[in-house]
């Protein structure tokens, strides 16, 4: 069986001493507006997901969205998510956008044999979990600025490709 | 309204997580998401430590189960989100993952929390995603 192998993107990050936090954030928004302006109009499932990205962003923007003690999700969480969302290759399928009580939008992949991959981006680290099968779990964390770990591309290039990408290539 | 849960928790009870998010569960998949799990980060005083409101349901008719999440958790929010869905899930599935179930009867006799919840994110998240995976289903008609 052949299967897409996953391209990654290292993400670009300048640090310049003497900004402020505020400064940061901004910078940071509208670094991924610019990329996102840029890209080609053909990225499909990608746009939609930007998308629907800050339509749960905004309906979850209250303290108690779930009906519990949910955090509100931050504009800087959505900004989180759009650039991983950015960052993820096409070559994987195109992942569920869930808010999370803790203030954060995660990208869940599930499958009838309840296969699932669950990645939550934090302040300044992506954490992920997995569990493959009763007996399969893994589970992790890296530094957000190095964007999607190999690991867990190969975990997702594994059992949630991109399935019009690789039956187009086969 | 069936008896009163005693005071133990029972590794067979079910316990009972309503939804009220439509992002939380795939019917298509039959999928709970960890989310659906995952406490809300602590804020003493009002919440001293991570916690997961639950219903302890074991012995209730499924029309007592929804009836307890329309009461106790869709009417008590200012914006009354219905309850879309509940995820099942045993005590003992709960036990399993180093986790608590502690009786908890405010503002229901049944009402409970899950505790315990580590301050590491990726174990949290693990503990999280490995109930979702246990628990079961249900939507409501």
């Amino acid at each position: 069986m052949s299967r897409t192998l996953a391209i990654r993107t290292l993400p670009l990050q300048i640090i310049e001493p003497g900004l402020s936090q505020e400064s940061m954030k901004l910078r940071s928004v509208l670094s991924w507006a610019h990329d996102h302006a840029n890209e080609p109009l053909s990225l499909g499932w990608k746009r939609l997901l930007y998308d629907q990205a800050m339509v749960v962003g905004k309906r979850s923007s209250e303290a108690g969205w779930d009906g519990y003690d949910a955090e509100p999700i931050t504009r800087e969480a959505v900004v989180r998510t759009l650039q991983l969302l950015y960052l993820l290759p096409e070559s994987i399928s195109p992942p569920d956008l869930i808010p999370s009580p803790e203030g954060e939008i995660s990208m869940e992949w599930n499958d009838v044999r309840k296969r699932i991959i669950s990645v939550t981006p934090r302040p300044d680290l992506i954490i992920w979990a997995a569990m493959t099968s009763n007996e399969h779990s893994q589970y992790g964390k890296a530094p957000l600025s190095d964007g999607w770990p190999d690991s867990l591309l190969n975990l997702l290039s594994q059992y949630f490709p991109n399935v019009r990408l690789t039956s187009a290539g086969s | 309204m069936s008896d009163l849960p005693p005071q133990e928790v029972d590794p067979q009870e079910r316990i009972t997580r309503y939804m009220t998010n439509p992002d939380w569960f795939n019917a298509k998949t039959d999928h709970v998401s960890p989310q659906a799990f995952k406490p809300a980060p602590s804020k003493p005083p009002i919440r001293p430590t991570r916690r997961t409101s639950v219903y302890r349901t074991g012995g209730c008719q499924e029309h007592e189960i929804w009836t307890i999440g329309d009461e106790y958790v869709s009417k008590r929010h200012a914006q009354q989100l219905p309850v879309l869905g509940r995820a099942d899930i045993s005590a003992q599935a709960i036990t399993d993952e180093d986790l608590l179930v502690v009786p908890h009867p405010h503002p229901h006799y049944r009402h409970g929390n899950i505790e315990m919840w580590p301050e590491d994110d990726v174990q949290r998240q693990a503990k999280a995603l490995s109930l979702s995976r246990k628990a079961k289903l249900h939507l409501r008609n």
